[in-house]
């Protein structure tokens, strides 16, 4: 079928670590490291886009050698917009603080209190 | 049979018919999960602290054992098409056991993790049940039904593959291998969003 691609397990193996290396520093930086306030940018802010830029570097992977988009004709390449796209709605819906975000967190919890007097402000 | 007559394959891009739909599919299945993702920020973001609290009730060394699983089960489907390809029917017998075997692995430990919740009563229409828990167990349960359906032609293939001839289509491998692949990276999206993106 004019699949031969060379040897390409070390390629595979390649991946396969990065995978496994990435993901625990997507843990570390989402469990372990808390990033702080740069200028007027917050802490978690950059944690998030650091987790998921982390996340797309993955899929990228993923999809060039796993699913041999480097190997198979360019025009399949045209593919990875789809989940590049993801990361950026992701990462600009998370990070616009819809007055919930946890650096207005007291300013909600004030305002429930003050037209819910005496109640649990989260309610669960 | 004469070569202009050969529809098995895209003419201009020489790009398999099947692998080219897969691909169509792929990308109207993450649109299928994006629609998820989009309503669980808008809802995240509008109701944070609940959603802080009930994503930090979850298990995320259960989820981090599943990204392994995951993310080794493809190594191994990537493996049993390698060796397919190449005629080496042992070694892609072996590579696609441990390919399934991969998500049985992971559907034990998704049922260990709904054993606790279901434990705590945070089931759709449980006493303890909240948003957070309907966009957990409607994007996880999808996700695992993905896998249930990838598991059931790489079954299929298997068994094909101890007849007399062996498994003969490559092709096909390599389509499913796609999908296998697919499901491994929506699950590299909803191990973040779900378990992660709360600090």
């Amino acid at each position: 079928m004019g699949h031969d691609h060379g040897n390409v397990i070390p390629a595979y193996m390649r991946v396969f670590f990065t995978l496994c290396v990435m993901t625990l520093l997507t843990v570390a930086a989402a469990k372990l490291v808390h990033f702080p306030d740069v200028g007027f940018i917050h802490g978690y802010v950059i944690n998030i886009t650091v987790g998921l830029a982390i996340a797309v570097f993955k899929v990228i992977c993923v999809m060039y050698i796993f699913m041999h988009l480097k190997f198979d004709n360019p025009f399949l390449r045209f593919f990875v917009y789809v989940p590049v796209f993801l990361f950026f709605v992701m990462t600009f819906g998370l990070n616009l603080e819809f007055g919930a975000a946890p650096s207005n967190d007291h300013v909600t919890r004030t305002v429930h209190q003050q037209l819910h007097p005496g109640e649990n402000p989260s309610g669960h | 049979m004469s070569a202009a007559l050969n529809l098995s394959h895209e003419p201009v891009t020489k790009i398999a018919n099947g692998k080219l739909a897969m691909w169509a599919f792929l990308a109207s299945e993450l649109m299928f999960f994006t629609g998820f993702f989009g309503t669980f920020i808008v809802l995240r973001n509008t109701n944070y602290q609940a959603f802080y609290e009930a994503s930090h009730h979850l298990s995320w060394p259960l989820a981090l054992l599943n990204t392994f699983i995951l993310i080794g089960s493809s190594l191994t489907m990537a493996l049993a098409i390698y060796n397919l390809e190449r005629k080496n029917n042992g070694m892609f017998q072996t590579y696609l056991g441990l390919t399934i075997l991969g998500a049985f692995g992971f559907l034990i430990v998704k049922y260990v993790e709904y054993g606790a919740k279901w434990q705590d009563g945070l089931f759709p229409g449980q006493e303890n049940h909240t948003l957070f828990y309907s966009f957990y167990f409607i994007m996880t349960g999808f996700h695992a039904l993905h896998v249930i359906a990838g598991m059931i032609p790489m079954g299929f293939m298997l068994m094909k593959s101890f007849t007399k001839n062996g498994y003969q289509h490559p092709v096909k491998v390599e389509t499913l291998g796609l999908y296998w692949h697919f499901v491994d990276l929506m699950w590299i999206f909803i191990f973040p969003a779900l378990y992660l993106i709360f600090p």
